[in-house]
């Protein structure tokens, strides 16, 4: 009987050693493929303007095939770990990275949109490379698992539609600045225009403070039973401002019609924020807000 | 031949600006000109990019030069920097700027830069078809003014027809990068789509008419601003637009995209006030202004308000320039043509020089003969009939005729292949077919020297280069 239980647990290490030896691997590829997307965007970016959005096709398939490996690494750690990927910290930035690149690559069927790849690709792989070297804290609030994933799910689903606002916004910057300091080109902007790039920052920041919204309000629910310590009482009143700028930018967008620099400014505030939450989320050994 | 001028070359656009003339002031300078007796012909063209005289001195100051250079006397360069300096004096310019941004050629490289002109090669977007009309016109206005004689007339047509073959025998014009198309390129670069939007056009001009229209057939809704209200209605009708008047300038630029501006006016017409009010009512709404104006029309601080960009013509020049690299094949063809054309016209104008020569000639001994003929007949055949004494005329005409051909055909000839020697040449035909008293030859033997290919080509490297005072018989060609 012993025997059979020691091999019975040498097998299970064995399978322990080549899920994690498998789970390295896909870890791997996946940062392959996103710094190899990562750098022929940028390249293309550099050296050929003119025809972005021809030459990125294949940065573009590389961003895909980097968004399959990552979900792949998102539901192998999971299931390795046996850990519910939105009770997570270290997930919470895994996932934040995965929704806001495929909220571009969903985005960006059209050719021209393609161009914010060199932002949000290197956003994508920052992020996914910070998820796996933060250390994994388990959240426990109290609170039911159901409630919580709604809150992580939510707040992880507008950080990376706040991500891709922010990409349109700072290509909206550089592409106005260049025209304003008339050092534009003909033919060779690899940005689509002005006003597409305001409309692509306005539309990702509208859908993602709809679950921003929730995941405040749910936050809010639970707030209460936490131990207000110094960093906590920091992330709840962050998490407050954030909502509250973005809720600004885009009511003032919808309401008095505003334009230009200043709201490309509030988006990538409130991305930068939203961002700022999630890191502090798992940086930090505690119960989310 | 001269030409003085500044160009998006030589001359800044502030300079550009204080030069500029309309057509009034242009016609005004041109009748001075030539009412002054220095100059016999003269046209002037002014566009947004370029302020150029064209002009021929007159015979007097043609024959000072000859009398001064047959005597070695420094006469000749005085007669000639005083009709410069006259022209200088007419266009307000300064001999201080001539060299620096004012250029001055003379003879071959003043044809030769008329000819790069009308081919759009001296343009600031090589290749663009704007200039030929342009040249056109000025051409026709001059010519209405009486002020265009033969030897401008011929240059001209020379000038048309080098653009001409410049545009059908190679690809310079295709896939055309134009000031228009270029303000089209940026206007999509911050709206994307032009369908629908509201581009404002202020004021006729040729270059603003162009864009506008080019924004039209980009589904934009043209509105024209202007002055005088009938004057505006009657355009906004022609080309299918809203015609408002200048009063509602505040309100037109709260409800444009685009504001295109090329009207004649001294002053701007669109100020930093008007926008930045403007720009209240919009809420960061971004304005783009194509300022193709010279002077500029909106003032130069707009472009420091948030949301708005402005470009004027220099500001499109840069713009272009990095376009002009793939028609640099197409421009090196272009300037091979012009060269072609440019020794054609000099060779016929070689032989233009000996016409006079051959004429007289011709007059010469028809007179001689005639006279011979004509005292016969009062003597020893007084009896002939009518019938036959007009065919003893008419023989007198084709010996005359048959005596001198070959003589003309081979003074033509010469001019054509030894233009250097044929000076000498009508000279010694002065002298060994003409009586001593033939004065009619005497303005008409002199034929202007040519510079060597080498001095031509060293005047071409450093164009647009010129002497620092017009006294100094500023030649292009001959430095």
């Amino acid at each position: 009987m012993r025997v059979i239980v020691a091999a019975v647990g040498d097998a299970q290490a064995l399978r322990q050693e080549e899920s994690a030896a498998m789970q390295l691997a896909v870890l791997i590829l996946a940062i392959v493929a996103y710094s190899f997307s990562t750098l022929t965007f940028y390249l293309t970016f550099v050296h050929s303007p003119a025809n972005f959005s021809s030459r990125v096709r294949h940065s573009r398939a590389t961003l895909i095939a980097a968004v399959v490996l990552h979900l792949a690494d998102i539901v192998y750690r999971s299931v390795v770990t046996r850990t519910c990927p939105v009770t997570s910290a270290e997930f919470g930035l895994s996932l934040a990275a995965l929704v806001s690149v495929v909220a571009f690559l969903v985005w960006a069927r059209q050719d021209k949109l393609l161009a914010l790849g060199v932002i949000v690709a290197p956003l994508g792989l920052g992020l996914f490379v910070a998820s796996s070297v933060v250390e994994s804290h388990e959240i426990t609030p109290h609170v039911p698992a159901w409630f919580l994933a709604v809150h992580v799910t939510a707040n992880l689903l507008s950080v990376g539609l706040f991500v891709v606002a922010a990409a349109g916004s700072i290509a909206y910057l550089l592409q106005s600045s260049r025209i304003k300091a008339k050092r534009a080109t003909v033919g060779q902007a690899p940005f689509p225009g002005l006003s597409s790039l305001e409309s692509l920052s306005h539309r990702f920041l509208g859908l993602g403070l709809g679950p921003m919204t929730i995941g405040v309000v749910s936050g809010a629910v639970f707030a209460e039973r936490l131990t207000h310590g110094g960093m906590e009482s920091l992330r709840i009143a962050l998490s407050y401002v954030c909502w509250l700028v973005a809720a600004a930018v885009v009511l003032g967008q919808r309401i008095t019609g505003w334009h230009g620099r200043r709201v490309a400014w509030g988006t990538i505030f409130a991305a930068v924020l939203a961002v700022g939450l999630v890191l502090l989320y798992a940086i930090m050994n505690g119960s989310p807000s | 031949m001269w030409v003085i001028g500044l160009s998006h070359r030589t001359a800044p656009i502030e300079l550009r600006e204080r030069a500029a003339l309309d057509d009034d002031t242009a016609a005004a300078r041109l009748r001075e000109l030539v009412s002054s007796g220095l100059i016999a012909e003269a046209m002037v063209i002014s566009t947004c990019n370029r302020m150029e005289l064209y002009f021929v001195t007159s015979e007097e100051t043609k024959q000072a030069v000859s009398s001064a250079r047959n005597s070695d006397h420094a006469g000749g360069s005085d007669a000639e920097g005083k009709a410069v300096e006259h022209v200088l004096d007419a266009l307000k310019l300064s001999a201080a700027d001539v060299g620096k941004h004012v250029f001055l050629y003379q003879g071959r490289a003043a044809v030769k830069h008329l000819f790069r002109v009308a081919a759009s090669l001296d343009s600031l977007v090589v290749g663009e078809p704007q200039i030929l009309g342009q040249l056109k016109r000025s051409y026709e206005r001059a010519r209405a003014l009486g002020v265009v004689g033969s030897r401008l007339n011929r240059a001209a047509m020379r000038a048309f027809r080098a653009a001409k073959r410049v545009r059908s025998e190679t690809t310079i014009g295709a896939g055309q990068v134009s000031v228009a198309t270029v303000a089209l390129d940026l206007a999509r670069q911050i709206f994307d789509q032009l369908a629908g939007r509201t581009v404002v056009l202020i004021g006729a001009g040729e270059m603003g008419e162009a864009i506008a229209q080019l924004f039209q057939q980009a589904g934009a809704n043209l509105v024209l601003l202007g002055r005088t209200e009938q004057r505006v209605m009657a355009l906004a009708k022609r080309v299918g637009a809203e015609g408002r008047l200048m009063s509602e300038l505040e309100r037109t630029l709260a409800e444009a995209c685009v504001v295109v501006t090329s009207t004649s006016a001294t002053l701007p017409v669109v100020g930093f006030e008007h926008v930045r009010a403007a720009m209240r009512r919009r809420r960061g709404r971004e304005l783009f202004f194509v300022d193709v104006a010279v002077p500029r029309d909106v003032e130069e601080r707009v472009g420091t308000l948030d949301g708005v960009y402005l470009y004027n013509v220099d500001d499109l020049s840069s713009v272009v320039a990095g376009t002009q690299a793939s028609r640099k094949d197409s421009a090196t063809k272009a300037e091979e043509i012009v060269e072609a054309e440019l020794l054609d016209f000099e060779r016929r104008e070689d032989v233009e020089q000996v016409t006079p020569v051959v004429r007289t000639l011709y007059t010469w001994y028809s007179r001689v003969l005639h006279t011979e003929v004509e005292r016969s007949l009062q003597g020893r055949l007084r009896e002939l009939p009518e019938v036959d004494r007009q065919a003893l005329n008419r023989l007198v005409e084709a010996a005359t005729k048959k005596l001198l051909h070959q003589a003309a055909t081979k003074l033509k000839r010469w001019a054509v292949e030894r233009p250097d020697e044929l000076n000498s040449v009508l000279e010694i035909v002065r002298e060994l077919m003409l009586p001593p008293d033939s004065g009619t030859l005497s303005g008409t033997l002199e034929v202007a020297p040519r510079s060597s290919p080498s001095a031509e080509k060293a005047g071409l490297a450093n164009e647009p280069r010129a002497p620092q005072s017009p006294s100094q018989t500023p030649v292009e060609e001959n430095r």
